[in-house]
């Protein structure tokens, strides 16, 4: 249980006062259209009847009340201290009595069936309606406060956590079996909490892998450096020392081009480009790479295709994807790049299929996660490449899917949506 | 000659590491996978084992769990710097010492030969009995017996017994621990003496009275109860 919180003493008050104002208001004209309480012929009658018993006796007063025709509903009756009727009708119910001593020195009481109207006098039975109304209304009001704040209340409590950094915080199996917007609110909150912590977990694992990866060139340094102390005479390590700084600056650099793309697509500069020609470039730089293992690149190429995009953007795209295909078909094969125009949909479809082993199937999604990389390609890359490219096509509000050939070997397909 | 195995993913490494340790009198071979690793560490061929922790599907701790199931051989793990948790859960699981990534060849062949100098005595006499209580220790052969049946500790934990076994129910400060018995002085923030001391007390069992056989003396190190 928490505690009450200001809301629901706000919604408790406001409740109760609405449902009791209502009440009140209720009886109120409920006993104002009964012409008031008590009848003043009543009163009357039993001011004279006192008057009577106490100036000229019991007889007296049984004469008024034999003369006094009374409705079927009201009777007076006087009685003596032992509870014997002495004038008048019998009483069995009274509302009303008085002890009245009579000039005959008699402690004599005197009944009415009916109420007095004035003077408070109508005991206790007329506000038990009214506490009775209250109460219920306090009652319902608290429900009603309860049932809208207490939510409200673990919501907050859930939402504080989060912002804590408790991320495993779930409040909609604390709503039970409601079903409305708060419910809903609460669904939001728990998978608003899932996905930072996801987001949250996503970049330390990031941030694990880089440092991971920017060690690994410098334990070999570290390696290099020991070789070279052993055997100063050792040329070759200087070499890979150069090699292995160099590799950390291209890691870096990749870094920092996949932290650039973590912006909202609006936010690059975008200019009219032919993608065709770009693709032209980059396939006669890649087949130098190619040629020495071998290997073919191949441009199937459609008519210009020219859209509004970021140049260096799909450039480093189509880049890291054509070298890893080059980098991972079999000596002395192709890689076959192929770019049509759907002109339905008027977008343009890039194919790049290599002849290499192809990626496991569970794998075809996660090759596009940064570091992720095949398990026969120990320090080839540094698994942003594709990750990079994945960003790229974002960006452009393209899709890149992977898939494996039935005669081996994996197809990379990208498709752009023209901007114009 | 001592034999190293070298289990470490990065082929370029390990090739730089054999050459180093090769000139350093030392015999390597390197594996590039954990389960390799494990198969080549349990083969009783090579005297110590580097292990590196980050290795693609079989992790080297699992790796180092697989061999501690069933085998003593020394194990110094390669552990990203920093990376607290493989350092403890390491160190808890049983193997040796541990060298950070990037470190130089040089820390390593030093942690190499502080183990091994534990591991073979030069010129330990192989008679010499160490008794304690129910304790009985062979420095030479490095055997321990334990209220009569054989202790099963690692080479570590087998020195870290012995400096206290021979100053039992003295105290042994955590220096004198470590530069004795592990071979290197004490650091600042340095856990490995008392995760090693953990492992050995659980070996123990706790004693009649429920206490456990090794104390901690705060500030000071630890004691062995002796008998």
């Amino acid at each position: 249980m928490m505690k009450p919180s200001r809301l629901f003493w706000k919604l408790f008050l406001a409740f109760w006062l609405a449902t009791s104002l209502t009440f009140l208001v209720g009886v109120g004209i409920l006993v104002l259209g009964n012409h008031g309480p008590g009848d003043p012929h009543l009163e009357a009658i039993l001011a004279s009847e006192e008057q009577l018993l106490r100036q000229f006796g019991v007889e007296s007063g049984r004469q008024l009340l034999t003369v006094w025709r009374h409705p079927g509903d009201e009777t007076i009756g006087v009685y003596d201290s032992a509870g014997q009727l002495l004038a008048g009708s019998p009483v069995p119910r009274p509302a009303f009595e008085r002890t009245v001593i009579s000039k005959d020195g008699l402690a004599l009481s005197l009944r009415s069936s009916q109420p007095l109207g004035k003077e408070g006098e109508q005991g206790p039975g007329r506000s038990i309606p009214l506490i009775i109304g209250t109460v219920m209304s306090a009652l319902f009001s608290g429900y009603m406060a309860y049932y809208l704040a207490w939510p409200l209340a673990y919501l907050r409590r859930a939402m504080s956590d989060v912002a804590k950094g408790r991320f495993e915080t779930r409040v909609k199996p604390m709503m039970g079996g409601r079903r409305d917007e708060i419910v809903d609110l609460a669904g939001d909150c728990d998978r608003m909490a899932n996905q930072l912590k996801l987001l949250v977990e996503a970049q330390q694992h990031l941030l694990h892998d880089i440092s991971h990866e920017l060690r690994s060139p410098l334990t070999r340094m570290q390696a290099a450096i020991g070789l070279l102390q052993q055997e100063p005479a050792r040329q070759e390590m200087v070499e890979r020392i150069q090699r292995e700084s160099v590799r950390m600056d291209t890691l870096i650099e990749a870094l920092l081009t996949l932290a650039r793309m973590q912006g909202r697509p609006e936010s690059i500069d975008r200019e009219p480009l032919d993608i065709i020609e770009l693709l032209t470039v980059i396939v006669e730089d890649a087949q130098f790479e190619a040629g020495m293992k071998g290997c073919r690149v191949s441009l199937q190429a459609c008519p210009a295709f020219v859209s509004r995009v970021s140049g260096e953007l799909l450039y480093r795209c189509f880049e890291n994807v054509i070298r890893n295909a080059v980098r991972h078909t079999k000596p002395m094969t192709a890689v076959v790049v192929s770019a049509e125009v759907n002109l339905e949909a008027d977008c343009l479809t890039v194919r790049i299929t290599d002849q290499g082993a192809g990626v496991e199937n569970e794998r075809l999604l996660s090759i596009f996660h940064p570091f992720e990389r095949g398990l026969s390609e120990a320090s080839a890359g540094f698994g942003l490449g594709l990750a990079i490219a994945s960003r790229a096509v974002e960006m452009h509000g393209g899709t890149i899917v992977a898939r494996n050939e039935p005669s081996a070997g994996l197809t990379v397909e990208i498709s752009l949506p023209r901007q114009a | 000659m001592i034999s190293v195995l070298l289990v470490d993913d990065d082929q370029e490494l390990t090739g730089m590491l054999s050459q180093y340790l090769e000139r350093e009198g030392f015999e390597a071979t390197a594996v590039h996978t954990g389960e390799e690793g494990e198969i080549q560490a349990l083969s009783g061929r090579y005297s110590i084992v580097v292990l590196d922790v980050m290795l693609p599907r079989l992790s080297g701790i699992e790796v180092l769990r697989r061999i501690r199931a069933v085998s003593q051989v020394p194990v110094v793990l390669l552990t990203a710097r920093g990376d607290n948790i493989d350092k403890i859960t390491g160190l808890e699981l049983g193997a040796d010492d541990y060298v950070p990534k990037p470190s130089s060849p040089g820390e390593l062949v030093a942690r190499l030969r502080a183990i091994m100098r534990r591991v073979q005595p030069a010129d330990q006499p192989t008679t010499e009995v160490i008794r304690t209580g129910p304790l009985v220790l062979w420095p030479g052969k490095r055997q321990a017996q334990w209220q009569g049946g054989e202790l099963g500790v690692t080479s570590t934990e087998f020195s870290l017994l012995e400096e206290l076994a021979r100053c039992a129910g003295q105290v042994v400060s955590k220096q004198d621990l470590s530069l004795n018995a592990l071979g290197c002085p004490l650091t600042r923030y340095d856990r490995r003496i008392d995760v090693h001391i953990s492992s050995i007390r659980q070996k123990l069992g706790p004693r009649p009275d429920a206490k456990a056989w090794i104390q901690s003396v705060r500030g000071l190190g630890y004691l062995l109860i002796a008998e």
